[in-house]
């Protein structure tokens, strides 16, 4: 009789085990459910360190989402310093479908998201415009490559593969997934030669409102460590019903308009 | 010789331990003290504020998670018009926003002409003409932690905003702030044709049971809103809730280290010392004077811990006020009140701490203590 | 003072220190009390000194029994002065400030606390070394500091153990003149255990002890045995 509990408390942990395996398609349809809102307005700074000087950039920013059926758009608009006061990154994504968008910069100028201008600093960061348009989660080839646990929690390391011939600077995206929290808590990108490119670690992560979690900072830190950039919510509202136009040409002349004396 | 000179030396005789726990009951009064100074301060600075507003009552939505309550419509303000006893109604729009290079500051939007900026003093520039004019007035303070002066530019979210006055307000809180004229706030923070107070000014006369009515009868008919007067507003903060709950818990615990130190420390001394009162009871002193002796040795113990603890918590409070983070947000109360309470409270933790020791001391047979060497 | 078959036994019966001592001290006596070690020295004098209690048998002061004295720490305080083999002096306190210890007891204000303890002290020819703290006194100098606590709130009864065990014969012979005069002087009565033949040379009177009995009594001034 003695033997029979250890043998249940096994078996338990076995079963709880087993039913916690997440294929990768259903660890990234957990994130993507998670993040599903109607729309969201974000307020954060992206604080570029050097580490040589310890000198400090800081560009306020406003990130402004909205969804229709499988459709969704992204803003991310420069709120200050006044040299980039009003430029903004419009990405627009549709189901099979590269993403695409485009560049703003007041008071007219529209440019399409070119090679080149994927490969550019996300304003003076160490964040490429194209790691706020490249969704790797829906690239062809994932797999779940292990398991590992960071700062006590299980995660689910996902290895995300380009197709042959898509245009992004990486050969290969590792996430660190907490299944728990829906949320990656650090991402690897390599380059093609597979050295690390850079790394993205999720730091304050806080309990929403609707029990879904969201980090309040994000660290990106380079190959090099010749600087580092965070990105730091400082409020931000879910579940918005947001005007199309805002996310247009037009409606970003008009709001810039509107808003300088 | 007086029995506290034997206090004092007997404290003397080993002094780093006398010293250590010394600083533990300091640290522990310090927490006490900052802590309570800046939340005090806090809730004091807002009442000041409405105060000199002339704010009577405070009505906005109850919120239970975010430091400001949620923008409402302002369609609300008739209806409070007509209700007895109100004569005025200003709304106002308030919000935490990180601007330019500082984390956070607080920014209001006032209606233009309402009564809110009567109390405002101006030290520089001048008023925003009009609702539809792009211009901000700051806080001497918020003015400083910017870096502005009248005629600098200032962006708030997406909008640019010439500074046109810095004025001067008799509370912190406002002294921190930029203010912009209601429409102008609404309009940047996409929240058009909301508020998330309302500022009630009152008849004159309005007696406190008439008051109480009015309270009610605005909760009945805004469900899920609240009236406040200028003092509970502070207290019904979130923020300045969680503030005041992580105050005590760390002053709880903070203190409860500092008890345990004086304990250890002085139950040692018993220790070591009881050959000592065996040699004391011989000559004839009594338990209680034994007990005496070890009970003022921790109070003594921490009384000058907690004066050296309120010392390190005021200046810790200055600090904390020049900090980048919190300069312009907190203001301590440094008040003769606040010190009695923290010496009171090393007291009571001397008394706690001694109780005990004392307790054994007195009860060593005095034959037996003489023996043990 | 009187002993009555007093007993005392330690550790649940298995150390008996004293097997029934009877003896009578009158009134401005000076008595030595001599024996082996373990022979129950101390042990009796703390029963004298209400600081310890007999397994059997009472200690009476002037016709009341010990055990029935209300208030023992207060009998202690006024009427009782104990002297060490080791000193017992505070380290932290000053001689003058030892002296004081005893008369926190006393209703006197800290201005005659210390005026008499000068006067204390100088009496023991110490008038020089009133705020030197134990520590830069000689041995026979810190005796004589305890001496003066003895003193410090007039006791009718002074209990020494051993006062010369810790000093040198110089200093030995130095305090028991001290005790002697003391005694003349003030007419107290004065207990003193000793290992020391030269104490008991100047006694009028000596209790030997043996196992935890009075085995002799002898009066020398007399020269007669006195039986108790
Ligand atoms: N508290 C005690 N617990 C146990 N035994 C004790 C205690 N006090 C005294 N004794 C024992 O009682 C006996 C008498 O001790 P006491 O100290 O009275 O002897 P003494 O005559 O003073 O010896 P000495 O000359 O060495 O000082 C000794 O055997 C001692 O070990
Ligand atoms: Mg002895």
């Amino acid at each position: 009789m003695r033997s029979v509990r250890p043998l249940c408390a096994v078996g338990a942990l076995g079963l709880a085990a087993w039913a916690a395996q997440y294929t990768a398609d259903q660890l990234i349809a957990r994130i993507m459910d998670a993040q599903k809102t109607s729309g969201f307005r974000t307020r954060a700074r992206l604080i570029r360190t050097s580490a040589g000087t310890g000198a400090e950039e800081v560009t306020q920013l406003l990130i402004k989402g909205r969804r229709e059926g499988e459709a969704a758009e992204v803003l991310y608009q420069a709120l200050w310093p006044p040299a980039v006061r009003g430029q903004a990154l419009v990405v627009q994504r549709r189901p099979g479908h590269a993403a695409g968008g485009f560049f703003y910069e007041p008071p007219d100028s529209r440019r399409p998201l070119t090679a080149e201008l994927l490969a550019r600093p996300f304003f003076g960061s160490d964040l490429s415009v194209e790691d706020l348009v490249e969704e790797f989660w829906s690239w062809p080839s994932q797999r779940v490559a292990g398991r590992e646990a960071l700062e006590g929690r299980a995660c689910y390391i996902l290895e995300s593969r380009p197709p042959a011939g898509a245009a992004t600077a990486y050969s290969l995206v590792k996430s660190w997934i907490a299944p728990d929290l829906a949320l990656p808590v650090r991402i690897e990108k390599y380059f093609r030669d597979g050295r690390v490119a850079k790394r993205f670690t999720a730091e304050r992560l806080l309990k929403q409102a609707g029990g879904r979690w969201a980090a309040a900072r994000v660290v990106v830190s380079p190959a090099g460590g010749h600087s580092r950039t965070v990105l730091e919510g400082t409020k931000s509202e879910r579940d918005l019903l947001l005007p199309a136009e805002q996310f247009t040409l037009e409606g970003l002349k008009n709001s810039l308009a509107a808003a300088t004396p | 010789m007086l029995f506290l000179t034997v206090v004092l030396k007997n404290l003397l005789r080993r002094p780093a331990r006398s010293l250590l726990t010394l600083a533990g009951i300091a640290i522990g009064v310090a927490a006490v003290v900052a802590l309570t100074s800046v939340a005090w301060g806090f809730e004091g600075s807002w009442e000041r504020a409405y105060a000199a507003r002339g704010t009577d009552l405070i009505v906005t939505k109850v919120t239970s998670q975010s430091p400001m309550p949620a923008p409402f419509s302002e369609s609300k303000r008739a209806e409070l018009l007509r209700m007895p006893h109100v004569r005025q109604v200003n709304g106002l729009l308030s919000d935490l926003v990180s601007i330019e290079e500082s984390p956070t500051v607080l920014v209001f939007g006032w209606e233009p002409g309402g009564f809110l900026w009567e109390h405002l003093h101006l030290v520089q520039g001048r008023w925003p003409a009009d609702e539809k004019e792009k211009t901000a007035v700051l806080g001497v303070v918020a003015a400083d932690i910017l870096k502005k002066g009248v005629g600098s530019t200032v962006v708030v979210e997406t909008g640019e905003y010439t500074v046109c006055g810095i004025f001067d307000s008799g509370a912190l809180v406002e002294n921190g702030a930029v203010i912009l004229t209601l429409p102008q706030l609404q309009q940047v923070t996409e929240n058009e044709g909301k508020v998330n107070f309302f500022n009630l000014r009152l008849d004159p006369g309005t007696t406190p049971a008439e008051l109480e009515d009015l309270r009610a009868a605005i909760r009945a008919r805004f469900p899920g809103f609240s009236a406040f007067t200028a003092g509970e507003v502070a207290q019904n903060n979130s923020a300045i809730r969680v503030a005041k709950a992580m105050s005590w818990a760390t002053s709880l615990l903070a203190l409860l280290v500092g008890a345990v130190g004086v304990m250890n420390t002085v139950l040692m001394s018993v220790f070591e010392r009881t050959h000592e009162i065996g040699v004391l009871l011989a000559i004839g002193w009594r338990r209680s004077r034994i007990v005496r002796l070890i009970l003022y040795e921790s109070m003594v113990l921490s009384l000058s811990g907690g004066i050296a603890g309120s010392a390190l918590g005021f200046a810790a409070v200055k600090l904390l006020q020049w900090s980048p983070i919190l300069r312009g947000k907190i203001e301590g109360e440094v008040s003769p009140g606040l010190f009695a309470v923290a010496l009171s409270v090393a007291l009571g933790l001397g008394m706690l701490g001694g109780l005990y020791p004392a307790y054994r001391g007195s009860r060593l047979p005095p034959g037996e203590a003489l023996r043990y060497e | 003072m009187e002993a009555r078959g007093l007993e005392r036994r330690f550790d649940g019966g298995r150390v008996q220190a004293l097997r029934g001592a009877d003896f009578v001290v009158r009134e401005g006596e000076f008595v030595a009390v001599m024996g082996p070690s373990g022979s129950g020295k101390s042990t009796l004098l703390q029963l004298l000194g209400a600081l310890d209690r007999p397994s059997g048998g009472e200690v009476l002061f002037r016709g009341e029994p010990l055990g029935a004295v209300h208030d023992l720490a207060g009998f202690r305080a006024r009427t009782l002065g104990f002297i060490f083999q080791s000193f017992h002096l505070l380290p932290t306190l000053t001689a003058a400030e030892n002296v004081q210890v005893p008369m926190f007891e006393m209703p006197w204000p800290p201005r005659e606390r210390r005026a008499r303890a000068e006067a204390l002290l100088a009496a023991v020819g110490l008038g020089e070394r009133l705020d030197h703290r134990p520590a830069t006194l000689s041995g026979g100098e810190r005796q004589r500091v305890a001496i003066a606590r003895s003193l410090a709130n007039g006791p009718q009864l002074l209990l020494a153990d051993e006062p010369t065990g810790n000093l040198d014969s110089e200093s030995a012979g130095k305090i028991l003149d001290l005790l002697e005069r003391i005694h003349a002087e003030r007419g107290m009565t004065l207990v003193v255990v000793t290992h020391d033949p030269r104490v008991a040379g100047r006694a009028r009177r000596t209790l030997r002890m043996l196992d935890g009995r009075v085995v002799s009594d002898e009066d020398q001034r007399e020269g007669a045995p006195c039986s108790s």
